[in-house]
């Protein structure tokens, strides 16, 4: 997929569905939006709390998805609106206030996984593929040709997903979450993870590999 | 070799390495043959090396069509292939159900408003 395509999937800020103001093509909805900005530009207390609570579940899944800890994802959340309640003067709308809030609440949880420094990961070989002594690939051949959609209608699917994202080592879980799940294009990963371009790459396919070879049987 | 020669070579060996099942010995034999020695061939572990890029459409014209032509040859990569397409477009919409938002917790919202006044 392009990164053309990440783009229009973000909409108000990542691939997850995005909190109604951060939506773009409803008037009604950007005319209050427009008028919460200037609102909390003025300063006004009301608007900050509306802010808090239009944007904050959306924000609180970011977070949890990126820390997978609920004390610490809170952490992101509320350091999140403290650091945008003191940076509002400067928002000029050119993305919606959701894609701000994302981008900032993203920061902000990717601050505190660092914080807690360089835990030692499990190697994500053995998840990867393998070839035989021929060259070919090695595994079992899923041949169930249905598509995302028609798997996600399975009851298990989903918590199969995220089960199997939340089993990749860190950096690898870290990344394919900001780039699959949130909806960050390569470049945006690149700066955010402070990471070389070659290094997103690999480290991207090796998690999107690591996953589909633990969510195998959901092909089956 | 002619292109006649070449396009000829390759439906043989689509037909004979092709298929929706494993390879056996003899057709690992001959298709690990086949990748090694006939010109513009990958391996399965170059092709895996050109996955990223294709689906991200990085690769030049030549790149692609070798790339495709391995994936006509060879079930397993294949299938690889279509489950890795799979498995981002599952990560992409795995959270995409506005139902399972967390709720707010009221005292996180209170946290925020007081912390924002005492600044």
């Amino acid at each position: 997929m392009s990164e053309d395509t990440h783009e229009k999937q973000r909409g108000g800020g990542c691939a997850r569905t995005a909190p109604p103001a951060a939506r773009a093509p409803d008037p009604q909805k950007t005319r209050g939006e427009s008028r919460l900005v200037q609102a909390l530009q003025a300063g006004e207390g009301s608007a900050f709390e509306e802010l808090v609570r239009r944007h904050g579940p959306n924000l609180l899944a970011v977070a949890r998805g990126i820390v997978r800890n609920d004390e610490d994802a809170r952490d992101c959340v509320q350091e999140a609106f403290l650091s945008a309640y003191r940076s509002i003067a400067r928002f000029e709308g050119r993305a919606s206030l959701g894609t701000w809030l994302h981008r900032i609440v993203t920061n902000a949880s990717l601050m505190k996984l660092r914080s807690h420094g360089r835990r030692p990961e499990v190697s994500i070989d053995p998840l990867l593929s393998h070839f035989d002594e021929y060259g070919f690939l090695e595994g079992p051949i899923h041949s169930n040709s249905a598509s995302a959609e028609e798997l996600l209608q399975r009851a298990d699917t989903r918590k199969m997903v995220r089960g199997a994202i939340d089993q990749l080592p860190e950096s690898y879980r870290t990344i394919l979450v900001l780039r699959d799940i949130e909806g960050y294009s390569t470049d945006e990963v690149v700066e955010l993870l402070e990471i070389s371009r070659g290094a997103a790459k690999v480290r991207l396919h090796r998690a999107r590999t690591a996953l589909k070879n633990l969510i195998g049987s959901v092909f089956e | 070799m002619s292109a006649k020669l070449r396009e000829l070579l390759q439906a043989v060996l689509v037909r004979l390495v092709s298929r929706d099942t494993p390879p056996g010995p003899i057709q690992k034999w001959v298709g690990s043959r086949f990748l090694r020695h006939f010109p513009g061939q990958l391996s399965c572990r170059e092709f895996e090396d050109f996955v990223y890029d294709y689906h991200e459409q990085n690769l030049t014209p030549k790149q692609q069509t070798t790339f495709e032509l391995h994936m006509r040859l060879c079930p397993m990569c294949r299938t690889h292939f279509r489950s890795y397409v799979t498995t981002i477009e599952l990560g992409q919409r795995v959270c995409d159900d506005h139902d399972e938002l967390p709720d707010m917790p009221e005292e996180l919202v209170q946290a925020i408003l007081s912390a924002r006044s005492a600044r």
